[in-house]
């Protein structure tokens, strides 16, 4: 999933796009067949709900359909559509009270298994990184999820983010500092 | 090119370990990757994350059964577009003023909606439309449906002519009106009694209507 997508995968969606324009329901179909899970991933991980989630993939489809006639081939169209999908997601969240906290303010997540003297797996260790990922907050944890489960590079992050380049690796140092605990011990082979 | 420094190899290590850097950037990364083992242990750390995010164990998995209600509201959309009705403009209507998931609502909801609404305008029209003096003769045919073969004609009247000499020319002519008033005031009058073929006799009524010069203004075949 963090390959980039190939020039040729691009021009097919690209040519989806034209034909959805066109009242292709077949086209929809296949661009729906590929970003349907995709978009459902980011979504969950933004969301974290189900039904919210399979609510924005179709929202995110639907909106596909109704702009397609509009999609001028400036951007990739996994950019136009993950950027549509950020913007539904985002409004989810904002009807949804989600604990999340500033980074800036944040404190690193301590790894509790150094006072336990734990010896922890790799997969307990892959756990509470995840466990870790949710409690960052959403224009953070969006950037993270874009780069390695989307495979975006930080400039398509920031088109699909509306932001500057700086502004997308902010964002990431700041995910980075406050995983740092977890991701230093298990990269050093399970807990200290 | 000149060699990027640690700081700025830092920075781009996530998209480097995703796969996600330019064929340049990602060389220079490689060059100041050998020159550090500091950048050494953080790329192992943004592995660790990578692994983390694309793990999906434990999480709900994705529907593809979902394509049916997003093609179903692709045809509403579409179908609403096409042809605007009452379902649609009622829609189009709330989604302007009040509503900001109509799109979602599903097709019958819509239609049920559509279909209420009408049924209330159409029992509010029926009621608004009564004239003021309503008459049990027949002569308004308010539920008198239009028989493609019966003899129909164009009626307007003079400008004054009161309500019962109007109900009285019709009901004179064993007519029942079907439609209107127009918006030019003429009526649709269905003659009972007499044949399409009968050619002469309706040229004969509308000569008599005709020469009813202070009632009738205009008498003409047709619906």
């Amino acid at each position: 999933m963090s390959e980039r997508v190939p020039d040729s995968a691009s021009e097919q969606e690209a040519d989806w796009i034209r034909q959805i324009a066109d009242g292709d329901r077949r086209a929809f179909e296949e661009l729906y067949e590929v970003y349907g899970p995709r978009i459902f991933r980011f979504a969950i991980r933004m969301v974290r709900e189900e039904t919210k989630a399979e609510e924005v993939v179709n929202d995110v489809m639907f909106e596909v359909w109704k702009s397609a006639g509009r999609y001028e081939a400036r951007s990739k169209p996994s950019t136009w559509i993950l950027g549509i999908a950020r913007f539904r997601a985002l409004n989810a969240i904002r009807g949804k009270k989600i604990e999340t906290q500033e980074l800036d303010d944040a404190t690193p997540i301590v790894d509790p298994s150094e006072d336990a003297g734990e010896l922890l797996d790799r997969h307990s260790q892959i756990e509470r990184v995840k466990e870790a990922l949710t409690q960052l907050s959403p224009e953070h944890r969006e950037v993270v999820e874009l780069t390695y489960f989307q495979g975006c590079s930080y400039k398509e992050i920031a088109e699909i983010a509306g932001c500057p380049e700086g502004t997308v690796k902010t964002r990431m140092y700041h995910a980075k500092r406050r995983l740092e605990p977890l991701l230093a011990a298990e990269a050093a082979g399970g807990s200290p | 090119m000149s060699p990027m420094n640690e700081n700025d190899a830092r920075d781009l290590l996530p998209w480097y370990a995703a796969g996600a850097l330019e064929p340049e950037e990602r060389a220079a990364v490689e060059a100041a990757l050998e020159q550090s083992e500091n950048l050494r242990d953080e790329l192992a750390q943004m592995q660790v994350l990578q692994e983390a995010v694309t793990d999906t164990a434990g999480e709900p998995q994705w529907n593809p059964a979902l394509i049916t209600d997003a093609l179903a509201r692709i045809d509403a959309y579409e179908a609403e577009k096409a042809a605007p009705g009452l379902a649609g403009k009622l829609g189009t209507w709330l989604r302007e003023n009040f509503l900001t998931g109509w799109e979602g609502v599903p097709t019958l909801a819509k239609v049920a909606v559509g279909a209420q609404l009408a049924l209330l305008l159409a029992i509010g029209g029926a009621w608004l439309g009564q004239p003021s003096s309503p008459t049990d003769s027949g002569a308004w045919g308010g539920t008198v449906g239009l028989d493609p073969h019966a003899v129909h004609i164009k009626l307007g009247f003079q400008q004054g002519v009161d309500e019962e000499t109007l109900r009285e020319t019709i009901l004179g002519i064993d007519g029942q009106i079907v439609r209107g008033p127009s918006a030019l005031g003429l009526y649709t009058v269905q003659i009972e009694g007499l044949a399409q073929e009968d050619e002469e006799a309706v040229a004969k009524l509308l000569a008599d209507l005709l020469a009813r010069k202070d009632v009738v203004g205009m008498a003409t075949k047709g619906y």
